[in-house]
C-alpha cells in the first residue's frame, strides 16, 4: 500500500516564539529517530515473515518509515528549526538491540509487539499529540495527521498479524509479550520526557527550557495517554487481561516513586523531604520540567 | 523487659525511609540510644533528619541539637564490605541491630532479591560477629504469601502462593535472622498509612497511597458518570503510622528474644475494600452509577472507560492482596495491650482523615473538583457485579446517600 502522508500547501503559521520552535526541534529530532529504528526493525524482520507477500509489506512498511523521515525533516527546514537526522538519544539503540535479539532467536511475534505494537503505540500518541493544530500550528499538524494515518494503518496490519500468532500458539505469543514489554516498555517510557540525555546538547537547545506548555500540554498527561494507548492496543490484539494486568501494573515502578509530603507543614518539615518529593522533576504549571537535583 | 544500657548504640538501616525515619523518630523520643545510621550515597543529614525531625515535632516533642546529635550517619559500603562498619559499631558501642532497609518494588526481582535477602544476610552475618545482644527485622504482614487460615506468630513452613517476589523475599529474610543464631524479634507490620490523628504522611506512592495516586492521576481528569471498581467486602489491613510506631515500641522494650509479632489493626474494625472506595468516590467523583465487582475476572475491561481500565490494571497487584481475606493471630498484641501499649485501629473515619489530606494538599485534585464538582450526581446508584449474575442484567442493590 501507498503512505497517505504529503506535506501540504503551506498555512501560514501563528506567531510563536523561540520556544516552540525548540520544543518541535526536540520532539521531531526524537521522531526521526523512531523513525530510522523503525526502517532498521522492519527490514531486519522481512526475513522472518513467512511468505512473499508479508515480506513485501514488511518492506513497504520500511519504505514508508523512509518517507516520513524525509518529511518530518523538509518540515524543520520549512519551519527554521534545526533537526537532527540520526539516533541520538540511548534509549532507541536499545530497543534496537532488544529487537535483534528477537530476531536472532527467531521470535516473529517479539519483533511484531515490539515494532507493531509497542513502537507504534508511542509513535500514534506522538503524531495526535502534534496533530493538534489548535496546540500545534498548521504546517506541523497536517503533516502529523498524515503521518499518523500511515501509522494506524502499521498498528492495525501488526494487530491482524498477531492476532494470528495468538491463534496458533497463544502461550508462546504470550511470552514473548512479556518478554518483550519488560525490555522495551521502561525504554519508551523513559523517552515521555523531555529531559534528554544527549539530543538538546546536540540541537544546541537549553534542555531546562523546554516546556510541553508551548503545545498545551504536559509530561504527565502524555504518560497517560500513552499508558491508555498501550492498553487499548494490548486488549485490541486480545491477550489474556490476567497477563496483561501484570505487565501494567508493573508499569507504576517506570515513575521514580516518590516520598509524599502530606501534612507535614506544621512541623515546618517540607523543605528537606521535598528535595525528593512530589516537587522534585515533576512538571510545573507551564508543563517545564525541572532536573532532578537531588 | 530488657535491661539495656543508657546511651547505647543502635545500628539502624534503612533510616532514611519511610518506615525506619518513624523508628528513628519512636527511638530519639523514648529510648536512649544514639543512632547509627548506614545511609546509601545521596542520602544527606538534611534529608535524613527533615522527615525524621518532624515526627518527632508531629508527636509533640522539641527536635533539637541534642537529639539530633544521637544520629550517626555513615555510608553504606557495599553488601561485600559490611565490615567496614565495625569501626562505627565499636565508636558507639551498638549493642542492637534493627534492620528496616527493605526493596518495595515488587517487579524488581533483582532488587528484591539482593536488598531483601542478600542484604539481609550480610547484615546478619557481621550482626554475628558484633556479638549484639539482638537483631530486630522489619517484615511484613503478607509474608506467608496467600493463606486461607489464620495467620500464625511463626516462621512461614507451609507458605501459600505468593503475591509477589516481594513477599517471598521477605519470608525468606525472615529465615536468615531466625536461623542466626542471634537473638531476634521479627515485625510484620500490615499496609502502614498516614497518622491516625492528623493523617500526615511522607512515606512512597505504596499501598493504598498507590491507589489514591492512580486515581489522582487517571480519575482526575473528566468527570466519570459510571464507575467500575474491583471492591470485595474484604477487610483491607491496614495499619496507622503511630499505631505502628506505638506496637513498635512496645514489642521493643516487652517481647521476648526470639519473637515474632503480627501488627495488624482488629479485623473488625477495619473498612473494606468497598468502604475505600465509596470514601474516594464520594469526595472525588460521585458517579451516576457505581458498579462493584468482587473479583477483577468479573470485571469488562475491554468495554469500560480507557482511564478507568488502566487505573485497575495499573493497581491490579494491591488490589488483589487487597481482595484476600487475610487473618491473623494477636496474641503478641494482645500481651502489649495488656501491658499499656495504645494502639489505634483502623477504621473507616480514620482512613477518611488521611484520605482529606491526601485530596487537601493535591493540586491536581483541587483543580477538578473546582472544575467539575457542578457534574456531580446528587444520588450514586450502587449496583453489585457478583459472579453468578455475569451475563445477566445487574441487579440494583442500593442508592448511595448524596
Amino acid at each position: 500500500m501507498e503512505s497517505t502522508a504529503t506535506v501540504s500547501q503551506p498555512v501560514a503559521a501563528p506567531e510563536r516564539d523561540r520556544g516552540y520552535y525548540n520544543l518541535l526541534s526536540y520532539i521531531v529530532s526524537n521522531a526521526i529517530a523512531g523513525e530510522i529504528m523503525a526502517i532498521e526493525n522492519y527490514s531486519e524482520m522481512v526475513q522472518l515473515m513467512p511468505s512473499v507477500a508479508e515480506k513485501i509489506e514488511t518492506a513497504q512498511q520500511a519504505k514508508e518509515e523512509c518517507k516520513h523521515i524525509l518529511l518530518l525533516s523538509k518540515l524543520g527546514h520549512k519551519l527554521d528549526f534545526g533537526v537532527q537526522k540520526r539516533i541520538v538519544e540511548p534509549q532507541w539503540n536499545n530497543i534496537r538491540k532488544h529487537f535483534s535479539t528477537a530476531v536472532t532467536k527467531g521470535d516473529l511475534a517479539a519483533c511484531l509487539i515490539i515494532q507493531d505494537l509497542m513502537t507504534e503505540t508511542m509513535a500514534i500518541m506522538l503524531y495526535r499529540t502534534l496533530g493538534r493544530q489548535e496546540d500545534t500550528d498548521p504546517t506541523t499538524a497536517q503533516l502529523a495527521t498524515n503521518i499518523l494515518a500511515d501509522e494506524m494503518e502499521h498498528l492495525s496490519i501488526g494487530i491482524s498479524r498477531i492476532q494470528k500468532l495468538l491463534a496458533k500458539d497463544s502461550d508462546a505469543v504470550h511470552d514473548s509479550l512479556v518478554w518483550a514489554h519488560h525490555k522495551v516498555m521502561p525504554e519508551l517510557f523513559s523517552m515521555i520526557s523531555t529531559s534528554c540525555h544527549f539530543l538538546c546538547d546536540d540541537l544546541n537547545v537549553d534542555c531546562g527550557s523546554l516546556s510541553l506548555g508551548e503545545i498545551r500540554n504536559d509530561i504527565e498527561s502524555l504518560r497517560v495517554q500513552a499508558l491508555e494507548q498501550y492498553i487499548d492496543t494490548l486488549d485490541k490484539v486480545g491477550f489474556d487481561t490476567s497477563i496483561t494486568n501484570a505487565l501494567i501494573a508493573s508499569m507504576a515502578s517506570y515513575r521514580e516513586m516518590d516520598r509524599h509530603v502530606l501534612g507535614l507543614s506544621r512541623a515546618g518539615a517540607g523543605e528537606g523531604v521535598a528535595c525528593c518529593g512530589p516537587a522534585a522533576g515533576t512538571p510545573a504549571a507551564d508543563g517545564a520540567v525541572a532536573p532532578k537535583r537531588c | 523487659m530488657r535491661d539495656r544500657k543508657a546511651g547505647r548504640g543502635v545500628l539502624l538501616t534503612g533510616g532514611s525511609g519511610y518506615v525506619g525515619g518513624l523508628i528513628a523518630s519512636t527511638l530519639l523520643v523514648h529510648e536512649d540510644v544514639t543512632i547509627v545510621a548506614p545511609v546509601r550515597k545521596g542520602v544527606d543529614r538534611q534529608r535524613f533528619l527533615s522527615p525524621v525531625s518532624a515526627e518527632v515535632r508531629l508527636a509533640g516533642h522539641a527536635f533539637d541539637e541534642r537529639m539530633a546529635s544521637r544520629i550517626h550517619l555513615v555510608d553504606l559500603p557495599e553488601r561485600e564490605h559490611l565490615d567496614a562498619l565495625d569501626a562505627v559499631v565499636t565508636e558507639f558501642g551498638v549493642d542492637e541491630v534493627i534492620h528496616a532497609a527493605g526493596c518495595l518494588d515488587y517487579f524488581n526481582a533483582g532488587a528484591l532479591e539482593s536488598v531483601n535477602i542478600e542484604l539481609t544476610r550480610g547484615i546478619v552475618e557481621q550482626a554475628r560477629r558484633w556479638q549484639v545482644s539482638r537483631f530486630l527485622y522489619v517484615s511484613t504482614a503478607f509474608s506467608s504469601g496467600y493463606m486461607f487460615r489464620t495467620i500464625g506468630e511463626t516462621l512461614h513452613t507451609a507458605p501459600g502462593k505468593d503475591p509477589t517476589d516481594y513477599t517471598r523475599t521477605k519470608r525468606v529474610a525472615e529465615e536468615i535472622v531466625a536461623g542466626s543464631g542471634l537473638p531476634y524479634l521479627i515485625l510484620r507490620p500490615s499496609i502502614i498509612i498516614g497518622d491516625s490523628r492528623d493523617g500526615h504522611y511522607s512515606g512512597k506512592q505504596y499501598g493504598l497511597y498507590q491507589l489514591w495516586a492512580g486515581m489522582e492521576r487517571l480519575l482526575c481528569r473528566e468527570w466519570h458518570p459510571e464507575m467500575h471498581a474491583l471492591a470485595p467486602r474484604q477487610p483491607v489491613q491496614l495499619i496507622h503510622q503511630d499505631a505502628f510506631q506505638s506496637a513498635f515500641l512496645a514489642a521493643y522494650r516487652h517481647l521476648p528474644d526470639d519473637s515474632i509479632m503480627n501488627i495488624v489493626s482488629e479485623h473488625e474494625t477495619l473498612p473494606d475494600l468497598r468502604a475505600l472506595w465509596d470514601l474516594w468516590l464520594d469526595a472525588c467523583l460521585r458517579p451516576e452509577k457505581t458498579y462493584y465487582y468482587e473479583r477483577m475476572a468479573d470485571i469488562p475491561l475491554r468495554e469500560i472507560n480507557g482511564k478507568q481500565r488502566a487505573l485497575l490494571a495499573l493497581a491490579s497487584v494491591n488490589l488483589q492482596i487487597a481482595s484476600h481475606p487475610w487473618r491473623y493471630e494477636t496474641t503478641s498484641m494482645d500481651t502489649l495491650r495488656a501491658k499499656g501499649m495504645t494502639f489505634t485501629n483502623a477504621t473507616r473515619d480514620s482512613v477518611a482523615l488521611c484520605q482529606d489530606v491526601f485530596i487537601a494538599e493535591s493540586k491536581q485534585i483541587q483543580e477538578f473538583l473546582a472544575a467539575h464538582r457542578s457534574s456531580f450526581s446528587a444520588e450514586t446508584t450502587q449496583i453489585d457485579i457478583s459472579p453468578p449474575v455475569i451475563g445477566a442484567a445487574p441487579v440494583l442493590a442500593g442508592v448511595a446517600a448524596p
